[in-house]
């Protein structure tokens, strides 16, 4: 389970950075918007179910990666291609892909909640909502329409505690969690390791599966955004860094952990193989 | 049967074949003129979340089921239209596969709404990704609905609730030998040709509806009549300052080569009072910029 998630998330983190280097190096005109340090969010639930409507906003590349989006698709589409997975429309900010079932964001903060709100009552189909701590401050009233209808919508807030640069104790006196909860929604807030992540999720998933009906579900996750708000700028703290947390993880046999150690090297170094074979042709490296 | 009994109808046959109409208020007796059919199946009230409402329509179009939603009134539509012209109209575009056929109904009113004015045509029209509609007999209403169905994009309809009680058909193309001045008439402004004071008056008036505003179509004869004329007037239930009439009175110049006017809502905050209110023209005040124009 952590091995598949590992790789995931490593894939992930390999993609970002490639897509930040493109960008440095003026391949990528587009405002980009990276999701290092929270890669690991989508990839912890990737694996539960593919039949989720997704409605993602912008940070959302490790989302559309995780949940099947071509990886090649979307460096196309990253670097403006006209055979990008959006035909050079959605960029950065607003990926998406139909034939998943993971649809674009309009670029408004908050307007995904709304949205995935009605696609959820038309079709009773669990839905994930992705959408950041500033960006929830948008659209509160639709935690009660969840709620009021008992949708099966599942809100991941990626907490970094940020808008931009403005911290979230500057911008309200509440927490989105507790106000959720008052709505009637149930919810949790967590430190954003994988497997607290993955528990919670799978256990909306199963009450939805099993025709369960309650208020939708919110999962505050605090997190760590790695990169600027916009733009290549990547400044990794790896004593929050989940991915090392993930890799200390893996090695079960402390006897044996140097053994253990060079296997998961072996597995970074193919998984990087596998990113650079979809990115270098593209930007014209060896 | 009136336009409102058939706009009831239009929505019931389309919530037996699973469609959805969502709208505030939407199981109170007649609140929305008597335009909803009384079952339950099918109609959702939304909650008074103006922004937010606007949302969860583009999620049930985005879902297919085509919904139908009412704007109780027409200027509650600047909180209602972010959604319809920042996500409906762009996600065909902008995510192959998708799309948001939605029905629109922005319900305007002639006057007495105070601040929240009256039709709201203009602003959604700006946009690109949207077609937008008004009309205003039973005709009319089941042609934009035939068109909406054969079609992936949104609709916004605006529609004047003074036109609900109409049961005849509101003549398209009204000219008349010799006239010196061409009317097209937009939305409730159409209503005036209703009124007799249109024609108290020593000007003669061809008088032409418009209904289907984005893409903009007129009628052939209307050009060519209208370019027989001395001059033409749009007069529409919306403001003209950069709105959906300066533009028709623009191309009208351009394909009839003779002067263009526009006539609308007066451009300042509209209250409540006979005084502050801010009325669609009347008969009256289009017969006056006529005739101020044509004897200057």
């Amino acid at each position: 389970m952590l091995i598949d998630i590992y790789r995931q998330a490593y894939f992930n983190r390999c993609f970002e950075l490639k897509v930040a280097a493109a960008h440095k190096q003026g391949l990528i005109k587009a405002p980009i918007y990276l999701s290092v340090g929270t890669e690991h969010i989508p990839a912890a639930i990737a694996d539960i179910s593919k039949d989720w409507l997704i409605f993602p906003q912008h940070r959302c590349h490790s989302w559309l990666l995780s949940f099947g989006a071509d990886p090649t698709l979307v460096a196309k589409e990253l670097l403006g291609h006209s055979d990008g997975l959006g035909r050079g429309y959605q960029g950065s900010a607003s990926l998406g892909d139909v034939k998943l079932g993971i649809y674009s964001h309009d670029g408004h903060l908050g307007s995904n909640l709304p949205i995935a709100a009605g696609a959820a009552h038309a079709t009773g189909k669990p839905t994930i909502v992705h959408i950041g701590d500033a960006a929830c401050e948008e659209s509160l009233d639709m935690l009660g329409y969840i709620a009021t209808h008992k949708l099966p919508v599942l809100v991941i807030v990626e907490d970094n505690d940020l808008s931009i640069l403005t911290k979230t104790t500057t911008r309200r006196c509440w927490k989105i969690h507790e106000v959720a909860r008052s709505l009637g929604m149930v919810t949790d807030d967590i430190v954003d390791y994988p497997m607290g992540i993955r528990h919670r999720t799978l256990a909306c998933w199963n009450k939805w599966k099993k025709g369960e009906q309650f208020g939708g579900c919110l999962l505050n996750i605090q997190c760590n955004r790695f990169c600027w708000h916009c733009g290549n700028v990547i400044e990794i703290d790896s004593h929050k860094d989940k991915l090392v947390w993930l890799k200390s993880w893996l090695i079960s046999d402390w006897d044996n952990w140097e053994e253990e150690e060079e296997q998961i090297d072996k597995l970074q170094l193919k998984i990087q193989q596998q990113v650079d074979d979809i990115w270098n042709p593209l930007i014209g490296e060896e | 049967m009136n336009l409102a009994e058939t706009i009831r109808e239009i929505t019931l046959n389309h919530i037996n074949n699973g469609g959805v109409l969502l709208a505030q208020n939407a199981r109170d007796n007649g609140f929305i003129a008597g335009t909803v059919p009384d079952i339950d199946e099918g109609v959702i009230t939304l909650p008074t979340s103006d922004y937010s409402n606007s949302g969860i329509v583009a999620g049930f179009a985005l879902m297919g089921r085509r919904p139908i939603y009412a704007i109780r009134y027409a200027g509650f539509g600047t909180a209602n239209y972010s959604n319809l012209i920042n996500y409906m109209a762009k996600i065909k575009t902008l995510c192959p596969g998708a799309s948001c056929p939605a029905f629109v109904r922005s319900i305007g009113m002639e006057g007495n709404i105070g601040p929240i004015a009256s039709h709201n045509h203009t602003f959604p029209a700006h946009y690109p990704g949207l077609k937008v509609f008004s009309p205003m007999s039973i005709w009319e209403y089941k042609e934009v609905w035939r068109k909406f169905m054969e079609d992936d994009d949104p609709y916004l309809v605006s529609e004047s609730r003074k036109s609900y009680q109409l049961e005849d058909e509101l003549a398209w193309d009204s000219h008349v030998k010799n006239a010196n001045v061409s009317l097209f008439l937009v939305g409730g402004a159409r209503l005036a040709q209703l009124d007799k004071e249109i024609h108290a008056t020593r000007l003669l008036f061809n008088i032409f509806n418009i209904w289907e505003l984005k893409p903009l179509k007129f009628t052939e004869k209307s050009l060519e009549l209208a370019s027989q004329t001395e001059f033409s007037i749009v007069v529409d239930s919306d403001y003209t300052y950069c709105g959906i009439a300066d533009s028709i009175a623009k191309e009208l110049m351009l394909q009839t080569g003779k002067p263009c006017y526009s006539l609308g809502l007066e451009n300042r905050v509209a209250g409540f009072s006979n005084e502050a209110d801010v009325r669609t023209p009347t008969a009256q005040q289009i017969v006056q910029l006529a005739e101020s124009i044509a004897y200057s």
